[in-house]
């Protein structure tokens, strides 16, 4: 159950003097896209610095092999390249969902509500962007394979929009269930 | 609960990016309009873009795989790399990078177009499809540039060089049974200018247009010798002899033999694997020439691979099979796409945000208002 401060709550009534709300609402906004742009950038500087990178692309080509297994096709995965038939993905950094991750992060983590409730939020989040872009991975791969006329659009515009779409729900849904 | 409003919400949201989709989609396309060959030499003749012949080094990738790299756009200069004529490629590679490096060029200058990957793949092959449509019975590519190259100042002339190389690309079209001879592998000796003195080294036969494709795999063999590592663990792979009817076979470079892993540096993008318990080595040449030969309007990548064995003792290769098949292009880099998205998400966000924090006020404030949740 969230709290909510109710409708006599003198803050909310202060009378003339007090911030208009449109101020107040376009100033968490800001807060939200500058905390995006900082998650943003704040990845890319430590990825750029970090020995991280090519684990973490060898552990989504291994996870995106894995559930094609799952579903019981002949994948695997050869370093940072997941191989099905005849088709090999490469994996690169934008495959990851370490940039959504990055920008919820960053939009979470400067909204005004207590640390714990934000602590939450990335973390669930995060899962759900995870699980998001592994489906879309493992799409995309078998689309590579078996759909190969179609594989440019999916990739570049279809699964781009929809993990977009992914990213901007779950934050929104957060924010409205915690932000008042 | 999912409510009318909710649903309505959603759809709004999911039409507005399908919307935002097919404008972005439609202004890349937007310039489409392919004004061809002439106009790709009307821009070298006045002088807004200039092609030169520049020593391109290979490029390694996050893999540690060495990618040689055919050319590049430099502000308005495109970039051969003078290894495109160095014997081990053929012709095609040069009137692809050229057609290629145009697009980018042509897209960075225009209001409204978007110079991405995508784009220009798409003007590319309409590009080659509008030429092979202009001239009918050109099936595949021509041989001879020995009279086409003229080298002055210091780079090629360009009208003469890209009509030529183009002509290259898919046949004279007084060609009169449309079976160019292609895949040629030429020498080349640019030592003396103003002219290069390309001789043709040898020609193999047309691949077929469709795939997967085995070309002649008990024909093919080839001996490499593998250089002793350097400092940087990196050896050199030399062809020292070659025979083969299969297409787009030239090995020559550097591997890095620090693992299983031989990377060979070549014009095409190109790698191979070397197990030393069995001695047996598997080389692959992606060839984005014999991609448009396969495929003009889909990015399929030709993959060619070589089996034969190594021997530690004289550190050769022996190639004794080589197979042509296609695959589909691996993933792509598309610098900026995938930016624009995440900017466009984070600016969704946040316009999102404002409006929910708004609403959520406004239902405190009137309590008897809808509620948010």
């Amino acid at each position: 159950m969230r709290t909510r401060i109710g409708p006599s709550d003198p803050n909310l009534r202060k009378g003339p003097g007090r911030t208009p709300p449109l101020w107040s609402g376009l100033a968490y906004g800001a807060r939200v896209l500058a905390g995006s742009m900082i998650g943003l950038i704040a990845l890319a500087f430590v990825l750029s610095r970090s020995a991280l990178k090519p684990d973490l692309l060898r552990a989504t080509a291994h996870a995106t092999a894995g559930m094609l297994s799952i579903l019981g096709l002949a994948a695997y995965s050869e370093g940072m390249t997941v191989v099905l038939g005849g088709f090999r993905g490469h994996m690169i950094l934008e495959c990851t969902a370490a940039f959504p991750i990055a920008i919820l992060t960053g939009a979470i983590v400067c909204s005004p509500v207590p640390w714990r409730r934000r602590f939450s939020g990335v973390v669930t989040s995060s899962l759900i962007l995870l699980a998001g872009n592994q489906i879309r991975l493992t799409i995309l791969i078998l689309c590579g394979a078996y759909l190969s006329d179609t594989f440019e659009v999916l990739h570049l515009l279809v699964a781009q929009a929809l993990m977009s779409l992914l990213t901007i729900w779950t934050g929104l849904r957060w924010i409205v269930k915690n932000v008042d | 609960m999912l409510t009318t409003r909710r649903m309505f919400s959603a759809v709004l949201l999911i039409t507005l990016f399908y919307a935002t989709s097919v404008l972005w989609a439609t202004i890349v396309d937007d310039a489409l309009n392919l004004p061809g060959l002439e106009e790709i030499k009307q821009a070298v003749r006045d002088g807004k873009i200039k092609i030169t012949l520049k020593k391109i080094p290979p490029v390694t990738d996050p893999n540690g795989v060495v990618h040689g790299v055919a050319g590049y756009r430099s502000g308005n200069d495109i970039v051969l790399n003078s290894d495109v004529f160095n014997g081990s490629t053929d012709s095609g590679v040069v009137a692809q990078t050229i057609v290629h490096e145009y697009w980018h060029w042509k897209l960075s200058h225009k209001a409204n177009a978007k110079e991405s990957e995508l784009a220009v793949r798409k003007k590319e092959a309409e590009f080659w499809k509008q030429y092979k449509a202009a001239h009918p019975g050109v099936s595949d590519r021509e041989c001879d540039l020995n009279e086409i190259l003229v080298y002055e100042n210091g780079q090629f002339r360009a009208d003469k060089v890209i009509e030529g190389l183009i002509n290259s690309a898919y046949g004279y079209p007084d060609d009169p049974d449309g079976k160019q001879e292609s895949n040629c592998v030429y020498d080349v000796d640019c030592s003396s200018p103003p002219s290069c003195t390309l001789s043709k080294n040898s020609c193999q036969s047309s691949l077929e247009l469709s795939g997967p494709h085995i070309v002649t795999p008990s024909s093919a063999s080839a001996t490499v010798t593998v250089g002793p590592p350097d400092a940087n663990n990196i050896s050199s792979l030399i062809v020292t002899q070659y025979d083969a009817e299969a297409p787009s076979v030239s090995v020559a470079g550097y591997g890095s033999t620090g693992t299983n892993l031989v990377s060979l540096d070549t014009s095409r993008t190109s790698f191979g694997f070397v197990d030393r318990n069995t001695n047996k080595v598997v080389i692959y040449l992606y060839s984005s020439i014999t991609n448009r030969l396969y495929n003009s309007t889909n990015p399929i990548l030709v993959r060619t691979h070589a089996q034969g064995s190594y021997n530690p003792s004289t550190h050769q290769l022996h190639l004794t099979t080589i197979a042509v098949d296609d695959i589909p292009l691996p993933n792509i880099s598309i610098p900026g796409t995938s930016l624009r998205w995440l900017l466009l998400t984070a600016l969704v966000l946040g316009i999102g945000a404002t409006l929910a924090f708004l609403r959520a006020r406004r239902a405190l404030s009137y309590p008897n208002s809808t509620p948010l949740t």
